[in-house]
Protein backbone atom coordinates (compact mmCIF):
# COMPACT_ATOMS: atom_id res chain seq x y z
CA UNK A 1 0.00 0.00 0.00
CA UNK A 2 2.20 2.76 -1.31
CA UNK A 3 2.15 5.61 -3.67
CA UNK A 4 2.73 3.06 -6.77
CA UNK A 5 -0.17 1.78 -6.36
CA UNK A 6 -2.17 4.67 -6.92
CA UNK A 7 -2.67 4.24 -10.39
CA UNK A 8 -3.27 0.49 -10.51
CA UNK A 9 -5.75 1.29 -7.44
CA UNK A 10 -8.63 0.47 -9.75
CA UNK A 11 -7.98 -2.91 -11.41
CA UNK A 12 -6.24 -4.29 -8.48
CA UNK A 13 -7.68 -5.62 -5.35
CA UNK A 14 -5.93 -2.48 -3.09
CA UNK A 15 -7.57 0.00 -1.21
CA UNK A 16 -5.41 3.38 -0.63
CA UNK A 17 -3.45 3.75 2.32
CA UNK A 18 -4.65 6.82 3.93
CA UNK A 19 -8.82 5.84 3.62
CA UNK A 20 -7.68 2.66 5.22
CA UNK A 21 -6.01 4.30 7.89
CA UNK A 22 -8.39 6.90 8.59
CA UNK A 23 -11.29 4.89 8.53
CA UNK A 24 -9.91 2.07 10.91
CA UNK A 25 -8.87 4.94 13.32
CA UNK A 26 -12.32 6.17 12.95
CA UNK A 27 -13.62 2.95 13.52
CA UNK A 28 -11.33 2.92 16.92
CA UNK A 29 -12.78 6.30 18.00
CA UNK A 30 -16.22 5.26 17.19
CA UNK A 31 -15.39 2.01 19.51
CA UNK A 32 -13.68 3.65 22.43
CA UNK A 33 -17.18 5.74 22.36
CA UNK A 34 -19.15 2.38 22.88
CA UNK A 35 -17.26 0.27 25.28
CA UNK A 36 -16.09 4.12 27.17
CA UNK A 37 -13.01 1.11 28.81
CA UNK A 38 -10.01 1.08 26.13
CA UNK A 39 -9.38 -2.20 27.79
CA UNK A 40 -12.48 -3.73 25.90
CA UNK A 41 -12.13 -1.75 22.64
CA UNK A 42 -8.46 -3.78 22.66
CA UNK A 43 -10.35 -7.34 23.11
CA UNK A 44 -12.76 -6.59 19.99
CA UNK A 45 -9.90 -5.31 18.02
CA UNK A 46 -8.40 -8.78 19.05
CA UNK A 47 -11.56 -10.53 18.09
CA UNK A 48 -11.75 -8.51 14.77
CA UNK A 49 -8.38 -9.56 13.75
CA UNK A 50 -9.02 -13.23 14.78
CA UNK A 51 -11.96 -13.17 11.84
CA UNK A 52 -10.24 -11.97 10.13
CA UNK A 53 -7.21 -13.98 10.42
CA UNK A 54 -8.68 -17.41 9.90
CA UNK A 55 -10.44 -16.24 6.43
CA UNK A 56 -6.66 -14.61 5.57
CA UNK A 57 -4.92 -17.89 6.13
CA UNK A 58 -6.95 -19.23 3.18
CA UNK A 59 -6.40 -16.50 0.92
CA UNK A 60 -2.58 -16.75 1.98
CA UNK A 61 -2.28 -20.29 0.90
CA UNK A 62 -4.04 -19.91 -2.04
CA UNK A 63 -1.57 -16.95 -3.23
CA UNK A 64 1.67 -18.87 -2.11
CA UNK A 65 2.10 -22.06 -3.34
CA UNK A 66 5.03 -22.45 -2.44
CA UNK A 67 5.19 -21.90 1.61
CA UNK A 68 6.39 -24.87 3.14
CA UNK A 69 5.18 -26.81 6.17
CA UNK A 70 6.16 -25.15 9.48
CA UNK A 71 8.10 -27.24 12.09
CA UNK A 72 8.78 -25.10 14.18
CA UNK A 73 8.51 -21.52 15.58
CA UNK A 74 11.85 -19.96 13.64
CA UNK A 75 9.74 -21.36 10.50
CA UNK A 76 6.56 -19.46 11.38
CA UNK A 77 8.11 -16.40 12.16
CA UNK A 78 10.11 -16.73 9.06
CA UNK A 79 6.70 -17.08 6.77
CA UNK A 80 5.28 -14.56 8.94
CA UNK A 81 7.95 -12.02 8.05
CA UNK A 82 8.68 -12.35 4.69
CA UNK A 83 5.51 -13.44 3.00
CA UNK A 84 2.38 -12.88 4.98
CA UNK A 85 3.05 -9.58 6.87
CA UNK A 86 4.48 -8.30 3.16
CA UNK A 87 1.72 -9.70 1.54
CA UNK A 88 -1.01 -8.27 3.24
CA UNK A 89 0.82 -4.73 4.64
CA UNK A 90 3.09 -4.12 2.38
CA UNK A 91 5.69 -3.43 4.53
CA UNK A 92 8.36 -5.58 6.12
CA UNK A 93 8.69 -6.87 9.57
CA UNK A 94 11.54 -8.66 11.54
CA UNK A 95 11.68 -11.25 14.26
CA UNK A 96 13.60 -10.99 17.43
CA UNK A 97 14.03 -10.99 21.07
CA UNK A 98 13.68 -14.93 21.03
CA UNK A 99 13.14 -16.10 24.64
CA UNK A 100 11.98 -19.10 26.63
CA UNK A 101 13.01 -21.86 24.21
CA UNK A 102 11.97 -20.38 20.77
CA UNK A 103 8.72 -20.57 22.13
CA UNK A 104 8.05 -16.63 21.85
CA UNK A 105 9.17 -13.85 20.00
CA UNK A 106 8.60 -10.04 18.48
CA UNK A 107 7.48 -8.56 15.04
CA UNK A 108 8.42 -5.35 14.63
CA UNK A 109 6.57 -3.91 11.94
CA UNK A 110 8.75 -0.66 10.61
CA UNK A 111 5.98 2.08 9.28
CA UNK A 112 2.75 0.13 10.22
CA UNK A 113 0.29 1.85 8.02
CA UNK A 114 -2.18 1.49 10.73
CA UNK A 115 -0.66 3.79 12.83
CA UNK A 116 0.54 6.39 10.19
CA UNK A 117 -1.71 9.37 10.27
CA UNK A 118 -2.37 8.86 13.59
CA UNK A 119 -1.65 9.82 17.46
CA UNK A 120 -2.86 7.62 19.90
CA UNK A 121 -3.13 9.62 23.02
CA UNK A 122 -0.84 8.77 26.35
CA UNK A 123 -3.62 8.12 28.72
CA UNK A 124 -5.63 5.36 26.72
CA UNK A 125 -2.55 3.48 26.09
CA UNK A 126 -2.10 3.47 30.17
CA UNK A 127 -5.81 2.21 29.96
CA UNK A 128 -5.16 -1.12 28.18
CA UNK A 129 -5.46 0.18 24.59
CA UNK A 130 -3.86 -1.44 22.23
CA UNK A 131 -4.34 0.09 18.77
CA UNK A 132 -2.88 -1.96 16.70
CA UNK A 133 -4.30 -5.26 18.27
CA UNK A 134 -6.07 -6.08 15.51
CA UNK A 135 -3.03 -7.05 13.29
CA UNK A 136 -2.06 -9.11 16.53
CA UNK A 137 -5.74 -10.48 16.30
CA UNK A 138 -5.01 -11.45 12.54
CA UNK A 139 -2.00 -13.45 13.09
CA UNK A 140 -3.54 -15.30 15.77
CA UNK A 141 -6.53 -16.13 13.84
CA UNK A 142 -3.93 -17.35 10.89
CA UNK A 143 -1.65 -19.69 12.67
CA UNK A 144 -5.14 -20.91 14.80
CA UNK A 145 -6.56 -21.88 11.21
CA UNK A 146 -3.32 -23.80 10.50
CA UNK A 147 -3.87 -25.44 13.78
CA UNK A 148 -1.48 -23.25 15.75
CA UNK A 149 -2.26 -21.98 18.84
CA UNK A 150 -0.68 -18.56 20.06
CA UNK A 151 -1.14 -15.81 21.64
CA UNK A 152 -0.56 -12.02 20.58
CA UNK A 153 -0.27 -8.97 21.68
CA UNK A 154 0.57 -5.19 20.18
CA UNK A 155 2.29 -2.53 21.47
CA UNK A 156 3.51 0.42 20.01
CA UNK A 157 6.87 2.17 20.39
CA UNK A 158 7.21 5.42 18.33
CA UNK A 159 7.40 4.72 14.40
CA UNK A 160 7.03 0.57 14.79
CA UNK A 161 4.99 -1.61 16.23
CA UNK A 162 5.86 -4.72 17.68
CA UNK A 163 3.88 -8.38 18.13
CA UNK A 164 4.99 -10.13 20.93
CA UNK A 165 4.14 -13.88 19.67
CA UNK A 166 3.54 -16.56 22.23
CA UNK A 167 3.55 -20.26 20.61
CA UNK A 168 0.99 -22.30 22.57
CA UNK A 169 0.49 -25.37 21.49
CA UNK A 170 -0.20 -27.26 18.30
CA UNK A 171 -4.02 -28.07 17.48
CA UNK A 172 -4.46 -31.58 17.02
CA UNK A 173 -7.76 -32.35 18.58
CA UNK A 174 -9.38 -29.50 15.97
CA UNK A 175 -8.51 -31.60 12.74
CA UNK A 176 -11.88 -32.25 10.78
CA UNK A 177 -12.96 -35.86 10.00
CA UNK A 178 -10.58 -38.03 7.46
CA UNK A 179 -7.81 -34.58 7.61
CA UNK A 180 -5.74 -36.36 10.09
CA UNK A 181 -1.92 -36.09 8.67
CA UNK B 1 -37.49 -2.55 28.67
CA UNK B 2 -35.50 -0.41 30.78
CA UNK B 3 -37.26 2.83 28.94
CA UNK B 4 -40.88 1.48 29.56
CA UNK B 5 -39.60 1.68 33.82
CA UNK B 6 -37.78 4.91 33.13
CA UNK B 7 -40.69 6.70 31.36
CA UNK B 8 -43.70 5.56 34.05
CA UNK B 9 -41.04 7.21 36.89
CA UNK B 10 -41.14 10.23 34.97
CA UNK B 11 -42.68 13.22 36.14
CA UNK B 12 -41.68 16.54 35.12
CA UNK B 13 -39.28 17.96 32.78
CA UNK B 14 -36.41 17.98 35.35
CA UNK B 15 -36.26 14.30 35.31
CA UNK B 16 -36.36 14.12 31.36
CA UNK B 17 -33.29 15.98 31.44
CA UNK B 18 -31.77 13.47 33.83
CA UNK B 19 -32.32 10.86 31.32
CA UNK B 20 -31.10 12.94 28.52
CA UNK B 21 -27.89 11.21 28.16
CA UNK B 22 -29.38 8.32 27.93
CA UNK B 23 -31.99 9.17 25.49
CA UNK B 24 -29.24 10.74 22.90
CA UNK B 25 -27.32 7.20 23.20
CA UNK B 26 -30.28 5.15 22.84
CA UNK B 27 -30.75 7.43 18.90
CA UNK B 28 -27.24 7.08 18.25
CA UNK B 29 -27.04 3.33 19.04
CA UNK B 30 -30.17 2.46 17.10
CA UNK B 31 -28.86 2.64 13.97
CA UNK B 32 -26.04 1.08 12.56
CA UNK B 33 -26.30 3.21 9.29
CA UNK B 34 -26.04 6.54 10.94
CA UNK B 35 -23.38 5.59 12.69
CA UNK B 36 -21.30 4.40 9.52
CA UNK B 37 -22.19 7.15 7.53
CA UNK B 38 -20.83 9.94 10.41
CA UNK B 39 -17.36 7.64 10.56
CA UNK B 40 -17.50 8.39 7.22
CA UNK B 41 -18.17 11.61 7.42
CA UNK B 42 -15.21 12.42 9.88
CA UNK B 43 -13.08 10.53 7.40
CA UNK B 44 -14.41 12.26 4.51
CA UNK B 45 -13.20 15.55 5.97
CA UNK B 46 -9.86 14.92 6.92
CA UNK B 47 -9.15 13.09 3.70
CA UNK B 48 -10.36 15.93 1.39
CA UNK B 49 -7.85 17.99 3.24
CA UNK B 50 -4.77 15.90 2.48
CA UNK B 51 -6.12 15.22 -1.04
CA UNK B 52 -7.25 18.83 -1.92
CA UNK B 53 -3.59 20.25 -0.14
CA UNK B 54 -2.03 21.06 -4.05
CA UNK B 55 -5.05 21.54 -5.60
CA UNK B 56 -5.89 25.54 -6.79
CA UNK B 57 -8.37 27.53 -5.30
CA UNK B 58 -11.60 26.03 -5.47
CA UNK B 59 -14.56 28.70 -5.95
CA UNK B 60 -17.74 27.72 -7.37
CA UNK B 61 -20.01 25.14 -5.94
CA UNK B 62 -19.09 23.08 -9.71
CA UNK B 63 -15.81 23.31 -9.19
CA UNK B 64 -15.28 21.79 -5.74
CA UNK B 65 -18.65 18.92 -6.84
CA UNK B 66 -15.87 18.57 -9.77
CA UNK B 67 -12.91 18.09 -7.84
CA UNK B 68 -14.84 15.51 -5.73
CA UNK B 69 -15.74 13.18 -8.42
CA UNK B 70 -12.06 13.47 -10.34
CA UNK B 71 -8.95 14.15 -8.29
CA UNK B 72 -11.00 12.92 -4.57
CA UNK B 73 -12.73 9.84 -6.31
CA UNK B 74 -9.33 8.56 -8.13
CA UNK B 75 -7.17 9.17 -4.87
CA UNK B 76 -10.17 7.58 -2.57
CA UNK B 77 -11.84 4.98 -5.16
CA UNK B 78 -8.97 4.35 -7.20
CA UNK B 79 -11.10 5.93 -10.34
CA UNK B 80 -12.81 8.73 -11.66
CA UNK B 81 -16.63 8.95 -11.84
CA UNK B 82 -18.07 7.70 -14.88
CA UNK B 83 -21.17 10.38 -15.35
CA UNK B 84 -21.80 14.09 -13.56
CA UNK B 85 -25.00 15.86 -14.13
CA UNK B 86 -26.54 18.88 -12.72
CA UNK B 87 -29.41 20.66 -12.81
CA UNK B 88 -27.56 23.81 -11.77
CA UNK B 89 -29.45 24.55 -8.84
CA UNK B 90 -27.63 22.45 -6.36
CA UNK B 91 -28.43 19.29 -7.36
CA UNK B 92 -26.09 16.63 -8.63
CA UNK B 93 -26.60 13.88 -9.88
CA UNK B 94 -22.97 11.05 -9.80
CA UNK B 95 -22.70 7.91 -11.24
CA UNK B 96 -19.78 5.33 -10.70
CA UNK B 97 -20.86 2.14 -12.62
CA UNK B 98 -18.01 0.00 -11.17
CA UNK B 99 -18.21 1.28 -7.62
CA UNK B 100 -15.15 0.30 -5.13
CA UNK B 101 -17.27 -0.89 -2.40
CA UNK B 102 -19.42 -3.17 -4.41
CA UNK B 103 -16.79 -4.21 -6.83
CA UNK B 104 -16.51 -7.86 -5.18
CA UNK B 105 -20.11 -8.25 -4.96
CA UNK B 106 -22.15 -10.56 -7.27
CA UNK B 107 -23.32 -8.24 -10.19
CA UNK B 108 -27.07 -8.11 -10.88
CA UNK B 109 -30.46 -6.61 -8.97
CA UNK B 110 -29.90 -9.65 -6.46
CA UNK B 111 -28.43 -7.90 -3.83
CA UNK B 112 -29.43 -4.49 -4.55
CA UNK B 113 -30.98 -4.25 -1.36
CA UNK B 114 -28.33 -5.77 1.18
CA UNK B 115 -25.56 -3.63 -0.77
CA UNK B 116 -27.62 -0.59 0.41
CA UNK B 117 -26.26 -0.84 3.97
CA UNK B 118 -22.40 -0.94 2.53
CA UNK B 119 -23.26 2.63 0.94
CA UNK B 120 -23.07 4.37 4.13
CA UNK B 121 -20.24 4.46 4.52
CA UNK B 122 -19.19 6.05 1.22
CA UNK B 123 -22.13 8.42 1.32
CA UNK B 124 -20.62 10.00 4.71
CA UNK B 125 -17.47 10.06 2.91
CA UNK B 126 -18.75 12.04 0.39
CA UNK B 127 -20.75 14.41 2.56
CA UNK B 128 -17.69 14.65 4.83
CA UNK B 129 -15.50 15.78 1.77
CA UNK B 130 -18.34 18.22 0.50
CA UNK B 131 -18.05 20.00 4.36
CA UNK B 132 -14.18 20.23 4.41
CA UNK B 133 -14.79 22.41 1.24
CA UNK B 134 -17.29 24.13 3.05
CA UNK B 135 -20.45 22.54 1.24
CA UNK B 136 -23.15 21.70 3.28
CA UNK B 137 -25.05 18.72 1.79
CA UNK B 138 -27.40 15.84 1.50
CA UNK B 139 -25.93 12.78 -0.07
CA UNK B 140 -27.99 9.55 -1.26
CA UNK B 141 -27.23 6.60 -3.09
CA UNK B 142 -29.57 4.69 -5.56
CA UNK B 143 -28.52 1.20 -6.84
CA UNK B 144 -30.26 -0.27 -9.95
CA UNK B 145 -28.12 -2.92 -10.53
CA UNK B 146 -24.56 -3.88 -8.62
CA UNK B 147 -22.06 -2.32 -9.03
CA UNK B 148 -23.30 0.60 -10.49
CA UNK B 149 -24.43 3.63 -7.69
CA UNK B 150 -25.36 6.64 -8.63
CA UNK B 151 -24.99 9.33 -5.71
CA UNK B 152 -27.59 12.20 -5.33
CA UNK B 153 -25.99 15.52 -3.87
CA UNK B 154 -28.25 17.89 -3.24
CA UNK B 155 -26.52 21.16 -1.74
CA UNK B 156 -27.95 22.85 0.83
CA UNK B 157 -28.61 26.12 1.28
CA UNK B 158 -25.85 28.38 3.48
Amino acid sequence: MSKAIKQNLADSKKMSAELFCLTYGAMVTEMLKDYEDPKDVTIQLDKMGFNMGTRLADDFLAKNANVPRCVDTRQIADVLCRNAIPCYLGISATASSWTSGDREFTITLEANPLTELVQVPAHLVSAGLSYSQLIAGAIRGALEAVHFKVYASATDTGANTEIRIRFDQVLKDSLPAGEDD
Amino acid sequence: EKFGTIIDNLNGPADIEKYESLVQKAFLHANAETKLESIGFRVGRQLVEKVSKESPKLVTELEIVKFICKDFWSSVFGKQVDNLRTNHQGVYVVQDGRFTTLRSFPEGDQYVKESGYFLAFPCGLLRGALAGLNIRAIVTPTIESVPSVKFHIQVQPK
